[in-house]
């Protein structure tokens, strides 16, 4: 009893650090947040208790939507293509050619940059007039203020940046693999398509459920790129729901509708994460 | 070598942690240099006889070179308080501002345009200044009438206005002359009306080569803003209703503002997508821009450019108006109100609003009436031309909306100047946001 008493009280030493910041800093304002989304409240005064209002006003608000629409749109694309081009890429810096370990340098040093960096840098590659792109193509095309071609950059852009990580979680899934299987394999005959699908997939299968993952919720946090590249433009059709946040609280200084916000995002990314995690786990057994 | 190195690097360190003491020792003891001995701005010596304050703002380019110089000058005078001014970029100051106000962090003095004090009043984010002023001597009916409507809400006053700055129209008379289309006094010869003015500069780009433009202007950012607000003013255009409830911009003066600018961009007088209007003119690249007062120390300083400032020709005749808006000093709040920096920050507010003679040389119009009339101010250059559209300039109606307002608007112009919404989309969707941004505040 004693003992268990006194092993107890180590561990939570041991998360004590953690769990200060935890709470102070994650936890505390969740709540608090939860909390003001029943108030109408500006960032200076106290609020008034306004019951489900807030609510009503964000779920009838066109413009919620569409930043919604906008941010499901990029989960959707760009995590499996960010998540296929990272495993491509660990494919390739895998196999035992000359001068992969440069290339796996190259591959990975973009996720190292800020994201200020990375955003000037492709700014200057789309820009109009003088940009990297027009210049080259000698087509003159407006990349950030056309409707779609801004999604396709923001997606190649975010693309460049990231894939980096990824492929070093995939390269160390795909190291984690015996070689013997594979052997074993070849003796017994296998195509290299075969190897592909019935070896290197499945056994890549929880390294990619985690690549997948953390990707989905990385690009649900979509701000800076679309917010320093494009300011949500044209129009509202690259404004992520992130932006619109912000731009409610901040900007607009509507804390209450900005929490409502919040709070019905987190639901919308926790029956998506919840949901994913059931698909994957069905496709399993 | 090596260790001669280290021991310099030390003993740096060691000396300017002991500047830094020096520095931070309480305010009010006596300093250690002699009285009078007032040296360099920002001396040490001197900091511990006054206030020490801290002053925000977000002045770039030649604002920031003059409000730099200003805060110099004051704090090597004889004064009250001593200035620690920090600049943030202007797209995020008033973020930080705003929530350095609402956790009680913010600095003594700030800068905030006429036309968001609003929403700070509203939020009692500021301190009222009537006690101060008054202990000061300083007199409100020196100022402009329309600046001290503007700071005045429910029966106080709650900033020092330091100028007002309009849009204006700025002219390369080299190019212009070289087309033949100046008129006798050398000024642009067109009659002030939408039509005179398209037929001109019609001729003005048949004249020109190929990669000239017309009228160079930005993009993107509040300029296209200013443009609208000047025309729609200009018909004695309203945003909102009388009430402050209901955005009136479903109106054919937004219809008509919109239409005009539209017509610009779509016939190439003013081409789209630029990024820095003022870069073009100053490059020679434009026969004429659209930009306000504070263009006017750079255009001055670019070599070889003859250019002259006069005010924004007025397009709809039913109402002399152009948008204008005005830089103001504010005391915030604080956690605990200490009566003494407050007064030494009044000295200083009060000083600057008595020496925006310099702050003319950004181009802005003074505050006070007399320091508009004087000869001083007057022997500028172009600001004779000028200076008279500030007493017809309009300001954004007072309300809490106006930041929410500038966001949307400009994201809306941006995308109607590329051609991604026609003149009725960009009208429905600046109805509808500026009546959610109404709905949310009432």
């Amino acid at each position: 009893m004693k003992e268990s008493v006194k092993r107890n009280l180590t561990a939570w030493l041991f998360l004590a650090p953690y769990l200060v910041f935890f709470i102070a800093f994650l936890a505390f304002p969740i709540f608090r947040g939860f909390g003001l989304s029943f108030f109408r409240v500006s960032l200076g005064r106290p609020g008034t208790f306004v019951g489900f209002d807030n609510y009503v006003r964000v779920l009838t608000d066109t413009q919620f939507w569409l930043s919604l629409s906008n941010t499901l749109l990029f989960v959707v694309v760009s995590t499996p293509l960010i998540t296929a081009v990272g495993f491509t890429m660990a494919m390739f810096v895998n196999s035992k050619l000359k001068g992969t370990a440069i290339i796996r340098s190259v591959y990975f040093a973009p996720y190292v940059l800020s994201m200020a960096v990375v955003t000037g840098l492709w700014i200057f590659i789309f820009q109009p007039y003088l940009g990297l792109l027009s210049v080259l193509t000698g087509v003159e095309m407006f990349w950030l203020s056309t409707r779609w071609l801004a999604w396709i950059a923001i997606i190649i852009t975010t693309t460049w940046w990231t894939v980096g990580f990824n492929m070093i979680l995939c390269l160390a899934g795909l190291q984690d693999i015996p070689e013997e299987v594979y052997e074993a394999a070849r003796i017994d005959g296998a195509s290299r398509t075969q190897l592909l699908f019935q070896i290197t997939l499945p056994m890549m299968r929880p390294v990619l459920t985690m690549v997948f993952m953390l990707q989905a919720i990385q690009s649900f946090k979509l701000f800076g790129q679309t917010w320093l590249m494009t300011g949500g433009g044209p129009g509202n059709h690259t404004r992520t729901i992130v932006q619109y946040i912000y731009q409610i609280g901040f900007i607009e200084r509507n804390m209450g509708v900005s929490s409502t916000m919040s709070f019905l995002f987190f639901l919308v990314v926790l029956l998506f994460t919840f949901g994913q995690s059931k698909l994957l786990s069905f496709t399993r057994n | 070598m090596k260790k001669i190195i280290s021991v310099v690097l030390v003993m740096i360190l060691v000396v300017s942690l002991a500047a830094c003491a020096g520095q931070d020792s309480a305010p009010g003891a006596p300093a250690p240099g002699a009285p009078g001995d007032s040296g360099a701005a920002g001396a040490p010596a001197e900091s511990g006889e006054r206030v020490h304050l801290t002053f925000w703002n977000m002045f770039s380019g030649g604002d920031g070179d003059i409000m730099t110089e200003m805060v110099n000058r004051y704090n090597a005078g004889d004064n009250q308080a001593y200035i620690e001014m920090t600049i943030f970029p202007s797209e995020e100051y008033y973020v930080r501002l705003i929530t350095a106000m609402a956790t009680r962090t913010a600095p003594d003095v700030a800068v905030s345009h006429i036309t968001s004090l609003t929403e700070f009043v509203t939020d009692d984010f500021l301190s009222p200044l009537d006690d101060l002023a008054a202990a000061a001597g300083l007199s409100w009916n020196e100022f402009s009438a329309n600046l001290v409507e503007g700071v005045y809400f429910d029966g106080s006053h709650f900033a020092i206005p330091i100028d007002t700055h309009v849009l204006l129209m700025h002219f390369n008379v080299q190019i212009l002359d070289d087309l033949g289309m100046l008129d006798a006094n050398g000024r642009p010869a067109f009659a002030e009306n939408g039509d005179d003015f398209i037929r001109f500069f019609r001729e003005v780009q048949a004249g020109l080569d190929g990669d000239m433009m017309p009228i160079s202007g930005t993009s993107q950012g509040e300029l296209p803003l200013y443009l609208w607000y000047s025309l729609f003013t200009q018909q004695g255009g309203q945003m909102i209703s009388a009430d402050g409830r209901t955005a009136t911009l479903d109106t054919p003066e937004n219809h008509n503002a919109l239409s005009f600018m539209h017509q610009l961009i779509n016939e190439d007088l003013w081409p789209r997508a630029q990024a820095s209007g003022a870069q073009i003119f100053v490059a020679q690249q434009a026969a004429a821009t659209f930009n306000g007062n504070w263009g006017i120390p750079m255009f001055t300083a670019a070599e070889g450019l003859d250019f002259i400032s006069l005010p924004f020709p007025q397009i709809f005749g039913q109402q002399q108006s152009v948008f204008g808006d005005s830089h103001t000093l504010i005391l915030p709040r604080q956690s605990d109100e200490d009566p003494a920096k407050q007064a030494a920050a009044m000295d200083f507010m009060n000083w600057m609003a008595d020496n925006t003679i310099l702050w003319a040389q950004a181009g802005h119009v003074p505050s006070k009436t007399a320091i508009v009339d004087s000869a001083e101010f007057n022997a500028l250059p172009h600001r004779s031309a000028y200076a008279h559209s500030a007493a017809y300039a309009t300001f954004y109606p007072k309300t809490t909306v106006i930041t929410g307002m500038k966001a949307s608007f400009v994201r809306i112009f941006a995308s109607m100047i590329n051609g991604e919404y026609d003149v009725a989309q960009a009208q429905e969707l600046m109805q509808s946001e500026l009546q959610r941004l109404l709905d949310d505040a009432h």
